[in-house]
């Protein structure tokens, strides 16, 4: 159509390339998408000028999927099948999220292979894998729309503090969602990349990162574009959803009300009042709350009381963070804060308590990870002078006797990275070996993560003591370990299945995948109709209106046949023959070409004539 | 896997104890950037793996090298002896076990703060003059006498560790 050009918000066409890399925040609450072009990125938009898209997947009764704010309403409002914060089941077992059951507004139930649980939501059992991957498909979508072409490759951002399991189940959506994973990256080295390139830091900073449910402290050294983790720690079940549940908890005892009497429509409600009340607290002093009939008032001090202990341990993990990289609070020579939840007051008073330096907020804390993300993938794809040396959070080790835990690699050793060490048999003839691998600092090995288990079979017959095995931790730069092992005297090589514990199973995945490629067909098809629809619908307004402004440029025979051009694509567009649209809408487009050339003509009359004085100055007046 | 001889040549540095910290620091960027896996993300797949290595193999020199202690014990790895490791060839002498439980008793016994302070800058002190010995020892090529300073400072480097975990008991007894 030859009418109007109609850019996308946020629209930033790339040349030369027919698909895009990405920058994904895949966050707790929300979740961003970015692309970036040379050392600039900008945050996409969706259709409604939305950059943040409300991690909540809503799966109805017939089958249909809802993402973003649609879906956040109905959780919102406590509705049956509505999944929120599904990050913080990624990759977890049943045991994993006790602490949480019973506050979920859904059925979990394990999963028969054992492994990830997984959620009843509407008459079908999903797993986290593919609620987080519907969320990554929302967002290809959207950055597909906003650039005109594929989004098939994308940087993830992942809490420094996830596990082995949590970032294999966000590779694994990523798959599923159909994207390739160009690499995982850390959340707060998304942050500080985003921020030091943008403000030339040098030096040593901390990104102290607070989202909705995840916790991360990192300790980073800038230098001439290396960009070095020295330290990270955190807590995987700390965030701003904490403070809502406390409020929400507040609320009702203030109110005389039990939380047992209520059913999750009203627990949801009050949850969502409670987050409210929060981001009112950030900019005031007080908030007076109307409910269940009572006007209730929150101060700052009973506010601050109620946050608390989920800040203190906040601050504990920040104090963990600067003994591993053997600094003190002296040392750092900024703060940059991140995630929506450092907007309260008392968590930047009491950072700025402990570094002694007023943290600095003047980047989006809700942007600057997915614009990290988007940089990074650029220089991937397309090279960069700049270098992320990052680090794995948590030691990995291997049970030995007495259900105790061997490290093999420490916590904040530099990734890639890769550990052999030798073993050896306790038995005579001993023709096999168990092998645990676990991740975690604690002494026993019940209280680490399992992460997998593995039999090593085929070692040859010899006396205790005699055998050697030589077991190979290897991290690769996404932080995700691979085992393998042999046996050094006979020189076998071993190869090995790792069946990972919270991984999901091999045929799974292949199932996933298949459905998902069966659904991404239909969706495309979908997707491609309803923009055949949208776009033929927004021509005619836009013919309709021009043709009533300058309908005496006309003859009243091309008037008719315009108008009966309109109702033939107006029922095109009803049908779901998406060719037959767009035939239809090129024919109007053809039809309408000398009317606009005509309009075009007559617009340029108007501005070479100029415009009076007198003209101006009653429009002034009127 | 890295042999074990290889740390220096990776880093491209000559052999020594006493290293130039930020010398080492710039050989590890300059080596990590054209060797880290983000270089060879549209690279074929061998290519890709045999990068990933050697950034690992890196990564690893770098641990090694930086820390004193970790650089003594790979010195004399060079020299085929094994000091604090799992497999240990090289004995303390019983004058050093001596010493060492000597040193451990009044980290034990430390009752007041100012006491703590006092033992504190005494291990400091006995931290650096340990460093100085195993620098000369080196360049005088005493293998015997290096692997027991090795030892002792990693027996002292623990002992400041457990002092570190004492003030913080110390602290909330004054509270």
């Amino acid at each position: 159509m030859n009418l109007l050009q109609i850019h996308e918000p946020g629209e930033t066409p790339l040349p030369h390339a027919s698909s895009a890399a990405v920058g994904i925040d895949l966050g707790t609450t929300h979740s961003v998408v970015a692309i970036a072009s040379g050392e600039m990125a900008e945050v996409v938009h969706n259709i409604h000028g939305h950059a943040l898209v409300p991690s909540v997947v809503y799966y109805a009764a017939d089958g249909s999927v809802e993402v973003g704010y649609p879906a956040k309403k109905r959780s919102d409002q406590g509705e049956k099948g509505a999944i929120a914060s599904v990050k913080r089941l990624m990759g977890r077992g049943l045991q994993d999220i006790k602490s949480l059951l019973g506050n979920l507004p859904y059925d979990v139930i394990e999963n028969s292979g054992g492994g990830m649980m997984r959620l009843k939501v509407n008459g079908r059992e999903v797993s986290p894998v593919e609620v987080s991957a519907e969320i990554l498909k929302y967002l290809k979508h959207t950055a597909e729309k906003a650039l005109g072409k594929d989004v098939t490759q994308a940087v993830i951002t992942v809490p420094a503090y996830f596990d082995d399991a949590a970032r294999a189940a966000t590779k694994d959506a990523a798959r599923l969602a159909g994207l390739e994973v160009l690499r995982l990256i850390n959340e707060p080295t998304a942050a500080a990349l985003a921020y030091g390139l943008d403000k030339g830091a040098q030096g040593i900073y901390a990104i102290f990162d607070l989202g909705g449910g995840t916790f991360d402290i990192s300790l980073l050294k800038l230098e001439q574009g290396v960009f070095q983790v020295l330290a990270t720690a955190g807590d995987t079940m700390l965030g701003g959803d904490d403070f809502d549940q406390a409020i929400a908890a507040w609320l009702l005892s203030s109110s005389g009300m039990a939380e047992d009497k209520l059913n999750p429509g009203e627990i949801g409600k009050i949850v969502a009042l409670a987050r409210e009340v929060k981001h009112e607290l950030s900019d005031k002093d007080s908030a007076i709350i109307a409910y269940n009939g009572q006007s209730l008032t929150l101060d700052r001090t009973m506010f601050d009381e109620l946050i608390m202990p989920y800040i203190e341990k906040a601050m504990e993990v920040c104090e963990q963070a600067l003994a591993d990289a053997k600094l003190s609070a002296a040392n750092v020579k900024g703060v940059v804060m991140v995630g929506g939840s450092t907007r309260v007051k008392l968590v930047q008073e009491r950072v700025k308590e402990l570094f002694g330096k007023t943290p600095l907020t003047d980047v989006n804390p809700d942007e600057v990870v997915a614009i990290g993300a988007a940089i990074q993938a650029h220089g991937l794809t397309q090279g960069s002078d700049n270098l992320l040396l990052d680090v794995i959070p948590l030691s990995l080790g291997l049970e030995t006797m007495g259900g105790l835990t061997e490290k093999v690699i420490y916590r904040n050793t530099a990734i890639p990275t890769s550990v052999a060490q030798e073993f050896t048999t306790y038995q005579d003839g001993q023709a096999g070996m168990q092998i645990h691998v676990v991740q975690g600092e604690r002494e026993m090995v019940a209280h680490n993560r399992s992460l997998a288990r593995f039999e090593l079979s085929g070692i040859p017959p010899l006396p205790a003591g005699i055998a050697r095995v030589q077991v190979t931790f290897t991290v690769d730069a996404d932080g995700l370990l691979t085992v393998s092992a042999k046996e050094k005297t006979s020189g076998a090589q071993q190869s090995i299945h790792v069946k990972p514990s919270y991984g999901l199973p091999v045929e799974q995945m292949e199932r996933m995948l298949l459905d998902s490629m069966e659904n991404a067909r239909k969706d495309i098809t979908e997707r491609l109709l309803v923009e055949a629809r949208v776009e033929a619908e927004r021509n005619i307004v836009e013919l309709e209106s021009v043709m009533k402004k300058d309908g005496d440029l006309l003859e009243e025979a091309e008037k008719a046949r315009l108008n009966r051009q309109i109702s033939v694509l107006r029922n095109a567009a009803l049908g779901s023959d998406r060719d037959y649209i767009d035939a239809e809408a090129q024919e109007l487009g053809r039809l309408s070409q000398n009317f606009a050339e005509r309009r075009m003509d007559r617009a340029i009359g108007v501005a070479l004539k100029g415009a009076h004085i007198d003209n101006l100055e009653t429009k002034n007046h009127a | 896997m890295a042999d074990f001889l290889e740390y220096f040549t990776l880093l491209d540095i000559l052999p020594a104890f006493d290293l130039d910290l930020a010398a080492l620091e710039e050989s590890y960027f300059r080596e990590q950037r054209n060797n880290h896996p983000d270089r060879f993300v549209n690279k074929p797949d061998a290519e890709r793996l045999e990068a990933a290595q050697r950034s690992a193999d890196i990564n690893m020199a770098y641990d090694t090298l930086k820390d004193p202690l970790k650089r003594a014990q790979y010195l004399l790895l060079l020299q085929g002896m094994f000091v604090g490791t799992d497999r240990d060839n090289v004995k303390p002498s019983q004058e050093l076990l001596t010493e060492i439980m000597e040193l451990r008793e009044s980290v034990a016994e430390i009752k007041h703060i100012d006491e703590w302070f006092a033992l504190s800058d005494e291990l400091d002190e006995l931290h650096g003059k340990l460093l100085n010995y195993i620098d000369a020892a080196y360049t005088k090529r005493q293998w015997d006498k290096m692997a027991q300073l090795v030892l002792k400072l990693g027996y002292v480097q623990k002992t400041m560790e457990d002092l570190k975990k004492q003030k913080a008991r110390l602290g909330k007894k004054a509270k």
